[in-house]
């Protein structure tokens, strides 16, 4: 339906090149691929250009000086008002209506999101990871920053660490659930953490299912992917330290855990501070890894998982939305300060 | 940036005074080493598992192949071949792709032409402008899918009156929505790199009777490579691996959905064939860790930049 009402004639092209014909054929998916993609970043640049171009052929020098900002920095300013800014006040009015958004019900979704024992659950798991997430991975991120410092391929040690950072969270997901499979006692293990649970002695463990320790094990798959992030940016931050400041409380006879607590802290202050900021940003939005691993089962839900399954599966849109605004209200603290680090930045 | 400074094991500087034998340095170092362990292990385990024949890994843990070395690439061709049996994972790959590099390409062009605008071209409320795309970096894209979703299925209607006709294009829902949530940190990233450029270059070509689109092609983006790689880098990864997105505005159309996508499902309904599920996993990171293995160096430029003051 609607096939000639677009509101782009990129989006005909897209269809044309990429959209429902049902062919099989390896060349024909690469041609396709890659047609899809020329169209794309094709069509972009020709509204740059062409604007630029009339406005350069018609308008006289002096105005077509005063419009040419508005070229380069509209498409920005219209792409983020359509997408971003405008469905997410969209989204907050849906909030307070029925699940089929026909009546208004006030807070209702919101009482149900705050009070009922399921939802609160997920809020606790949130917090929960908040907690030990950024605390978990900025601790270990910071330790190995200052070993690879210290040793002699410190750029080896940190890349090690650093390597999740390129994996999906589905993937980190489908390899840690081989790291916790769990099978009756009576047979091999398949699980290397089973294994050694069973070598040593004890009973094979479902990681997935024990509450609540079942939490953590969904944590570690995110300490695992994100510390890393914590990791490289520590290690550049305490180069950034200048030797003579640390020299200085060397020479004082300062001990070691002085010099760190004392003297490099505080000078790494406003990183450390970014890099909590951005962990805390994302482990709020975790989703993909208890959609893999749990899909919210066993006590392990978390907000965006029950967003996605109100919205979408239950077709419930006033509840999504208003877990939707629970999550953005509990990222605006974070937005705030945020944006302080960042004008912080400019002067 | 902070290329030029160099590591404290280099300078010869020991801030926490760890004599070279003492029991805090040898602590120190187990500690980095079982943490590279159990950073390391997990993907070998899942490599290995991915190589070894049906039997073996069904019911052996991967440890095992050390002890009965039984490798086959037999899991690759068969997650790759899109019969039933298979996994259709190459189409899948392609698809990745399909979302990837455009939703790459675009949100580069668009914020190219921005950072030059934010940094070089003077118009009012330039910098309250700057500002407010920049504080959208943290909004989340959870908070934009229902409304999202229902634009771009049923259109945008006021009142009964359609204003803005549904696309029915999958592919340019999704390119469209990373572009957007890509964008705020783009244009922060590659207006402060632009605006940092030395401005006499900028003066000079202005002398020569250049206008902006001529300085913006000829001098500005040339040498704001450092920049766009490193956000070149970042989007790609993130858009290669995301699932949010892709299960929202995509699902499990076999014409269009990417790896991710049918890894979730496949570990849904096939998750017993370890063997299969692992192959499909490693396929769907060996690009992302190629990429990232061979330009790490500007991915973590990017990354350092703003966050660490020199």
């Amino acid at each position: 339906m609607g096939r000639f009402r677009r509101p782009l004639v990129l989006g005909l092209y897209v269809d044309c090149c990429c959209g429902n014909r049902n062919k099989g054929g390896a060349v024909d998916a690469v041609l396709r691929t890659g047609l899809a993609s020329l169209v794309g970043v094709g069509g972009t640049l020709v509204v740059f250009v062409g604007a630029l171009w009339v406005v350069g052929k018609t308008l006289p020098p002096r105005v077509a000086q005063r419009v040419r900002p508005w070229i380069f920095v509209g498409p920005l300013l219209v792409v983020v008002t359509l997408m971003i800014v405008i469905p997410a006040i969209r989204t907050i009015y849906l909030s307070l209506f029925d699940a089929r958004s026909e009546f208004f019900v006030g807070l209702a979704n919101f009482r149900w999101a705050l009070t009922t024992d399921e939802s609160l659950v997920v809020l606790r798991n949130n917090i929960a990871w908040v907690i030990i997430v950024a605390s978990v991975t900025m601790t270990i991120g910071m330790t190995v920053a200052v070993g690879s410092e210290l040793s002699s391929r410190p750029r080896l040690v940190r890349s090690v660490v650093f390597m999740p950072m390129a994996i999906s969270a589905v993937g980190a997901s489908l390899i840690w659930s081989g790291i916790y499979a769990f099978k009756p006692v009576s047979v091999p293990q398949i699980g290397l953490l089973n294994q050694f649970i069973v070598t040593l002695g004890g009973d094979p463990q479902a990681f997935f299912v024990n509450k609540p320790w079942n939490n953590l094990a969904l944590m570690w798959i995110m300490i695992w992917a994100w510390t890393g992030f914590s990791t490289v940016i520590f290690a550049a931050a305490l180069r950034s330290v200048p030797p003579d400041h640390i020299e200085a409380g060397q020479i004082d006879g300062a001990n070691g855990r002085h010099i760190f607590f004392s003297i490099i802290l505080p000078y790494i202050r406003r990183t450390v501070i970014v890099v909590l900021v951005a962990t805390v940003a994302s482990v709020l939005k975790v989703f993909d890894i208890i959609r893999v691993s749990t899909n919210g089962q066993f006590e392990t839900n978390v907000v965006a998982n029950e967003l996605i399954n109100q919205a979408f599966r239950l077709r419930d849109t006033g509840r999504g939305s208003a877990l939707a605004v629970i999550l953005f209200l509990l990222i605006v603290p974070v937005m705030v300060f945020n944006a302080r680090e960042f004008r912080g930045g400019e002067t | 940036m902070t290329a030029r400074v160099r590591p404290w094991s280099r300078l010869k500087i020991n801030p926490l005074g760890l004599k070279p034998r003492s029991v805090g340095s040898i602590l120190l170092r187990v500690v980095i080493v079982l943490i590279a362990l159990v950073w390391l292990l997990p993907t070998i385990g899942l490599l290995i598992t991915s190589l070894r024949p049906e039997i073996d890994a069904k019911f052996t843990g991967w440890w095992n192949v050390f002890t009965n070395p039984n490798l086959t690439f037999d899991n690759y061709a068969e997650v790759l071949q899109s019969t039933r049996s298979g996994f259709g994972l190459s189409r899948a790959f392609l698809n990745s792709l399909a979302i990837a590099i455009p939703a790459t390409l675009i949100p580069l062009t668009i914020a190219s032409f921005a950072g030059y605008g934010f940094s070089w071209m003077t118009f009012k409320g330039r910098d309250k402008l700057f500002i407010s795309v920049v504080a959208l970096v943290i909004v989340p894209g959870h908070i934009a899918l229902i409304p999202l979703l229902s634009a771009f299925t049923q259109g945008v209607h006021v009142g009964s009156f359609l204003v803005i006709p549904p696309t029915n294009s999958p592919l340019f829902n999704l390119w469209i929505v990373h572009t957007a949530y890509g964008l705020p940190l783009a244009t922060y990233m590659l207006r402060n790199f632009m605006a940092s450029l030395p401005s006499e270059l900028v003066a000079a070509a202005r002398v020569d009777g250049a206008d902006d689109p001529a300085i913006f092609r000829r001098v500005v983006l040339p040498l704001s490579v450092p920049a766009i790689a490193s956000f070149a880098i970042f989007q790609f990864l993130w858009v290669f691996n995301d699932f949010l997105g892709a299960t929202v505005f995509i699902g499990l159309d076999p014409d269009t959905s990417p790896i991710t996508v049918r890894l979730v499902d496949l570990a849904g309904s096939r998750g017993e064939d370890r063997h299969l599920l692992s192959a499909g996993a490693f396929l769907s990171m060996a690009l992302p860790l190629l990429v990232f293995l061979s330009l790490q160096r500007y991915f973590i430029r990017g990354l350092t930049a703003g966050a660490v003051k020199d």
